[in-house]
């Protein structure tokens, strides 16, 4: 009978729990809304009660025949959102990462925070959203006992089916707790936010075997009890994983609601990066041990289409198919969550003439896009980023060609797309199947699964028009991140 | 026999008549598409015959036996030149028509303080004035060959007569005359680059220009011999028709374009403000460029149906779009900004918009333009001391009813917006000719086609989203 593994992602729109076969071919989809609800103290939360109610429902939808070779389990998730387990196994819910309740608390702490050069300690930039914020606002809210343990989203998954607690470092990277240079729980952080070692959990690599599937689970799930569970990490680290960006000769364009470049590097690059401190970026652990991230993202991506084509225009995606880009003079900024993390700016279509239409308009929000992939992945060439590197792009946005032609056209290089739309799903099952010991290492694991569905290259003709393009469109990002701050808005 | 009077206004993009009766009364109007010819390089020209055929095709439309006298509008600025017998010497160069602007650019520089003092109005593109030194400049053997430049409610009226002259409306909208002498000055601040021969004669409005051809008679089936009054410029007609003549009153037409017009004692030096002859004395006039055609367009590019739908989606967000802002600028823009520097934006949005917020948004950048120049029309209205104004509110766009509420936020005074259906230049022109002949004096019959007055008190709802879009606009264009 043939091995099966399941790639279970829980994001933040929608749970994917996908079942592959060793190759990397999908065998089986199925997913389902994450069930975020509105709590009365802590605003929008992950609901752990309905979550693991939906994986069990998804799991006995499986069919009998496949279930039977499952062999592995390899969980990822969306990052930040931590939820307090009680030393009876009782859990409450999480905020979900981007609660903006935390905003007010994290001013507090941005001083002294400074003062520690937590830059350095963590990789990360200032943000309100990591879990070190949610945890003091939960114990607050909450009222916690002194003896709970905090686990990520993938982490409690993992928790629930083997009852083992633990926590990866890639997630553990997103907590603003974890020193990156030392792989451990820093305690000066822990300290500053008065956070009790005790309460964090074992530190672990992503892959490592956290255990067989409990009996009332295996049960429950209907799986044989020897189906190993894993963690593979933050979702679109995962995918960088599937994709092979772990090796610093590729780079990952992730799409979706969100737009991600993630590079990955080794220790060397890491504290050239601790040094330089490139502006957007974050670093953390990669799900391939021995590795790190460097990650910077747009909160709203594929977003700006769908909100340009569903909200506004009341369209289907069909209109895409036919959509003729042209060259245009207008210049969108993609910024529907405010620019950067100043939100007063939005996003907006500049320099709009009598002779342009809705097409032109799409074709605005794509080029402003790819202007985004574009300076993300320019701003990486001082630590060494080079220019023949390899462009792998997963998600969403595959499916679009106009889209990846403007893209790679942009940035004046050809854009592998994987074959498998989900690649964060993909790269959790084979983590999965490593804890197994079903494939030698991360390395083989990847180019044993690794396949590409389409190589799209440049156009000359736009390449040249698209860089003309590019210098006005950073100086008209410029001058909007001014009038932002201006408070005209 | 009820005798009556007959309004033609000749426009852009229709032909529209009027059919009035002693009373001031409508008996009859209709209207007919015109269509200019675009080019590449921005012509936008028309066979001056397509007009005199509009004519012909709707006077089959309806009985004018009875007709008394007939009074002329039409759209201003437009070049059209005619040998000695009366015929184009090549195709009429609209007002939008966009060669030139080097012209122009020219013109400001070296002549631009001199012909504003002189002629009333900065120089802009749409001038007559550029569009006849381009024609000298690229296209010599037209100007040679005609005997008379003309403008076009001039060159039907000349069909009507055999006399092709113009008079004070017309004349002053083509940046050519002295605005207090009634006499082509432009020869005298250019140095005499046009041929003095083909300035026609400048006279009155309100004068006859002269008795209906035999001939025209015939193919109009009107009475041959009936007077036909010069006319003007469509503006001022209209402004006739809704009884904004002297001054105290403001005409705010909301259109493709919005003008903001008003009477004044005494003419008004400003680059922002064009001063053109009004039947009787001067008028002050701010002209908005990006208006409902920018709305349409606005409308179209972000797939709402039409003005229905698109009200139906903003009045489910709040003023000031929830955050969302609208510049309308895709062309360039006129009163007060004065510059071809300028794009359209709609700046601010974030996940949390909608389509409603969009669909306002639209809406209040387009309504905030024609305020934009409204303001600067009325610091120097008569009526600016009591800051309570009597306007008269015209167009298509003024038919929102969002933007109905802004202007009375922001206009004091009694407003009073005229019927969709009403054709105020065609009907002006009716009313010059009605007048001419000594009726309806002392009246005001554009009452009768007042869709609503509102009172308003003002108030200070949208001041801050004004402002707003100000200071955003400040920041984009530095103007």
């Amino acid at each position: 009978m043939e091995d099966f593994l399941v790639g279970m992602d829980i994001g933040t729109t929608n749970t994917k729990v996908i079942i592959f076969d060793p190759d990397g071919e999908q065998m089986f989809a199925t997913s389902f809304r994450t069930p975020i609800v509105e709590d009365e103290k802590l605003g929008e939360v992950l609901s752990t009660k309905k979550l693991w109610e939906k994986i069990v429902e998804t799991f006995r939808k499986i069919p009998e025949e496949l279930k039977k070779g499952i062999r592995a389990i390899g969980i990822s998730s969306l990052g930040e959102t931590v939820f307090p387990v009680g030393d009876e196994g009782e859990v409450s819910d999480g905020m979900i990462w981007y609660s903006p309740l935390t905003r007010e608390l994290m001013e507090e702490y941005i001083q002294p925070l400074e003062d520690l050069d937590y830059f350095k300690k963590t990789g990360l930039s200032m943000s309100w959203i990591f879990s070190a914020f949610k945890m003091i606002y939960m114990n607050e809210r909450l009222k916690l006992p002194s003896n709970v343990k905090w686990l990520d989203t993938s982490s409690f998954i993992a928790y629930k089916m083997t009852g083992k607690i633990a926590m990866d470092r890639c997630l553990a990277s997103r907590t603003l707790l974890l020193n990156i240079k030392t792989g451990e729980w820093d305690e000066d952080l822990l300290d500053l936010f008065k956070i009790p070692r005790s309460s964090l959990p074992e530190l672990v690599d992503c892959g490592v075997n956290r255990g067989n599937l409990k009996k009332d689970v295996a049960e429950e799930l209907g799986l044989c009890r020897d189906v190993v569970v894993s963690v593979a990490g933050q979702d679109h680290i995962a995918g960088a994983f599937s994709a092979g960006v772990f090796d610093e000769n590729r780079i990952l364009n992730s799409t979706g609601t969100t737009e991600v470049i993630l590079w990955g590097v080794k220790k060397d690059k890491l504290n050239m990066f601790l040094n330089l401190k490139i502006p957007g970026y974050n670093a953390g652990f990669h799900t391939v041990p021995g590795f790190y991230y460097l990650l910077d993202g747009l909160p709203t991506g594929g977003y700006c289409v769908e909100w340009m084509i569903k909200k506004v225009l009341k369209k289907d995606y069909d209109i895409l198919k036919n959509l003729n880009h042209r060259k245009n003079p207008i210049y969108f900024l993609p910024f529907l969550r405010g620019m950067f993390m100043d939100e007063r700016m939005g996003a907006g279509f500049l320099n709009l003439r009598d002779s342009n239409d809705s097409e032109d308009m799409i074709s605005s929000i794509f080029e402003g896009l790819a202007f985004e992939v574009r300076l993300m992945m320019d701003k990486l060439k001082p630590l060494g980023l080079k220019d023949d590197c390899d462009v792998i792009m997963v998600g969403g946005e595959t499916a679009n060609d106009t889209l990846i032609k403007i893209r790679a056209s942009a940035i004046g290089r050809p854009i592998q797309v994987m074959k498998v739309v989900e690649a964060t799903t993909l790269g959790s099952a084979i983590v999965g199947g490593i804890a197994k010991g079903m494939f030698e290492n991360f390395r083989s694991a990847f180019e044993r699964t690794f396949k590409v569905a389409k190589v799209v290259e440049p156009d000359p003709e736009y390449s040249q028009y698209l860089e003309e393009k590019y210098e006005n469109y950073l100086k008209i990002r410029k001058v909007m991140e001014e009038v932002g701050k201006s408070g005209v808005i | 026999m009820i005798k009556v009077f007959l309004g033609i206004d000749v426009g852009t993009t229709k032909l529209k008549l009027t059919l009035m009766n002693r009373e001031g009364e409508i008996i009859w109007k209709d209207s007919t598409n015109i269509h200019p010819i675009f080019g590449k390089n921005g012509e936008v020209e028309i066979n001056p015959y397509d007009w005199i055929d509009a004519l012909k095709k709707l006077s089959r439309n309806f009985d004018l036996s009875n007709v008394e006298a007939i009074g002329l509008s039409g759209q201003m600025h437009s070049l059209i030149l005619i040998d000695k017998s009366g015929e184009p010497v090549r195709k009429a160069i609209l007002w939008s028509d966009g060669r030139g602007k080097e012209i122009q650019a020219e013109l400001e520089e070296s002549y631009g303080r001199e012909i504003l003092e002189r002629c009333g109005s900065f120089p802009f593109l749409s001038f007559t004035l550029v569009k006849l030194i381009y024609l000298l400049r690229n296209e010599k053997s037209s100007v040679e060959r005609a005997c008379k430049f003309c403008l076009s409610k001039d060159f039907v009226g000349g069909w009507l007569t055999s006399n092709y002259n113009t008079e004070k409306t017309d004349a002053s909208a083509t940046l050519m005359m002295d605005i207090d002498r009634c006499e082509w000055c432009v020869n005298e601040i250019l140095g005499g680059e046009i041929p003095d021969r083909i300035f026609p004669e400048i006279h009155d409005s309100m004068e006859v220009r002269g008795y209906l051809r035999k001939e025209a008679a015939e193919e109009l089936r009107l009475p041959a011999g009936i007077p036909v009054i010069y006319g003007a410029g469509d503006q001022e007609a209209a402004a006739y028709g809704v009884g904004v003549i002297h001054p105290g009153r403001i005409m705010f037409s909301l259109s493709t374009g919005s003008q903001i017009f008003t009477p004044v004692e005494e003419r008004i030096v400003d680059e922002r403000i064009h001063n053109f002859r009004h039947i009787e004395g001067i008028h002050i006039m701010g002209a908005v460029q990006n208006c409902g055609f920018s709305l349409n367009w606005a409308m179209k590019t972000f797939g709402f149906r039409d003005f229905e739908e698109l009200n139906e989606n903003a009045v489910n967000s709040s003023p000031g779009s929830n955050g969302v802002t609208f510049l309308p600028y895709i062309i360039p823009e006129r009163t007060p900004i004065m510059s071809s520097d300028v794009s359209g934006n709609l700046l601010n949005f974030k996940v949390g918009n909608t389509r409603y917020d969009i669909a306002r948004a639209l809406i209040e950048g387009t309504v905030f333009t024609a305020l934009d120049a409204w303001k600067v029309i009325q610091e120097f209205s008569m009526s600016s001391d009591e800051r309570k104004h009597d306007v008269v509110i015209l167009g298509g766009v003024a038919r929102n009813s969002i933007v109905r509420e802004i202007l009375s936020s922001f206009i004091k005074g009694r407003l009073k917006f005229v019927r969709e259906d009403f054709d105020s230049s065609s009907y002006g022109a009716a009313l010059m000719a009605a007048r001419a002949m000594g009726y309806l004096e002392g009246v005001e019959p554009y009452e009768k086609f007042l869709e609503r007055t509102i009172e308003s008190v003002g108030s200070e709802e949208y001041l801050e989203c004004f402002e707003r879009f100000i200071n955003l606009r400040k920041k984009m264009f530095g103007i």
